[in-house]
């Protein structure tokens, strides 16, 4: 559990700490935090990380584009993905699944949710690995 | 050139009011009319100006104070979540220290019986050894009552409890994001509104022709205007629907 590093992206800061927050309270210690697409392309490849949480809505580079740039290089194309966002349309959801995120959480979210999705994401990614 | 404007719209007025179809050459009350009708359509259309202009005035501070409170909506926010994760470090320091003292406890506990034990063996068959006996015995029940555990427990409970509702109180903070989404969509909107009142206003003072039609900004992409703060599951399990079939078809 505490190997993980999540990189954060929310163009709020309300929601990066609470993001962040509740990750600590999972037992989650590593994280970095980024404020748009373009700042977590950044991020990621500077600082690195195993596990990316974001947002849809953003200035610069939405989460919906980062998340095309993460599965179009090589070097993070298998990355877990978890979109934390306010859209819950279906369209919505689908469009972020043709993206290629690994799951999908509409605001506002809980702990209880936050645990569910990121322990089905890992299950499935390190069975793969 | 003003006799023929003056039949059209004679002629305008004669097919909207009265569906005639055919031109009649004004009459010399039709004309009086027109001019009439001119006179008093003059200042109401002034008024009509000066009300769009005023109103356009307006909405660039209706647009500045909700962006002001979006901006005051977040910086609580963010005092409240400092206030929230300095109590939360607050309690796991003390329930490490819960836990350092029921440790301490536990030692002292072991060490008060062992010397106990040395005591009852040294007072056997000294003066006065059924005081004695009887002391140490009370000492040993008191050492090993359990109470003083279950306080530590209780204790430990309450903590663990008031971390959660931190937890929940910070977790209802989500809202400041979505209503901050819901405002930039209100936002929005005001401000079409501006551009098609300040469009009319171009048009009253530079003529009803020739204008370019009026080009909305494209739909800002970054907020959602259709967020809600709901405690709903709804919205969430048909997004799990959604994941879990999607995820089926590509395994």
């Amino acid at each position: 559990m505490a190997d993980h590093k999540f990189l954060v992206v929310d163009d709020s800061l309300t929601m990066r700490r609470i993001v962040v927050n509740a990750l600590k309270s999972l037992g989650y210690e590593q994280v970095v935090e980024a404020q748009d697409g373009k700042d977590a392309v950044g991020k990621l490849m500077t600082e690195g990380a195993s596990f990316l949480i974001t947002d849809w809505n953003m200035p610069e580079m939405n989460g919906l584009d980062l998340t095309k740039w993460v599965r179009t290089n090589s070097q993070f194309e298998h990355l877990p993905i978890l979109m934390i966002t306010t859209r819950g349309n279906k369209d919505d959801v689908i469009e972020a699944m043709k993206a290629r995120v690994n799951n999908y959480i509409v605001k506002p979210f809980t702990p209880q949710g936050l645990k569910e999705k990121i322990d089905q994401i890992l299950k499935v990614t390190e069975t793969k690995a | 050139m003003k006799k023929q404007n003056g039949n059209r719209l004679t002629s305008a007025i004669r097919l909207d009011g009265m569906k005639s179809t055919s031109l009649q050459p004004p009459e010399e009350g039709d004309v009086k009319d027109l001019v009439q009708l001119i006179r008093e359509l003059v200042p109401l259309l002034e008024n009509v100006r000066n009300s769009i202009e005023e109103s356009t005035n307006r909405i660039p501070r209706a647009s500045s104070q909700l962006s002001s409170v979006t901006q005051a909506t977040e910086n609580a926010t963010v005092e409240i979540l400092n206030t929230l994760e300095s109590m939360t470090a607050g309690i796991t320091k003390a329930q490490q220290a819960i836990q350092d003292a029921r440790r301490s406890v536990f030692q002292t506990d072991e060490l008060v019986m062992r010397l106990l034990l040395g005591l009852g063996r040294l007072v056997e068959g000294a003066e006065g050894r059924e005081q004695i006996a009887s002391a140490v015995t009370a000492v040993r029940n008191r050492v090993s009552d359990g109470s003083r555990n279950d306080g530590f427990g209780a204790a430990d409970q309450l903590l663990a409890r008031t971390k959660e509702e931190s937890m929940s109180i910070a977790i209802s903070l989500q809202v400041q994001d979505i209503t901050s989404q819901q405002l930039a969509g209100v936002a929005q909107i005001i401000e079409s509104v501006r551009l098609q009142l300040a469009d009319a206003l171009d048009r009253f003072e530079g003529g009803m022709t020739g204008a370019a039609p009026l080009a909305l900004p494209a739909t800002d992409t970054t907020f959602d205007t259709n967020a809600e703060y709901t405690r709903s599951d709804a919205r969430q399990n048909a997004a799990d629907d959604i994941v879990r079939q999607w995820s089926a078809t590509k395994s």
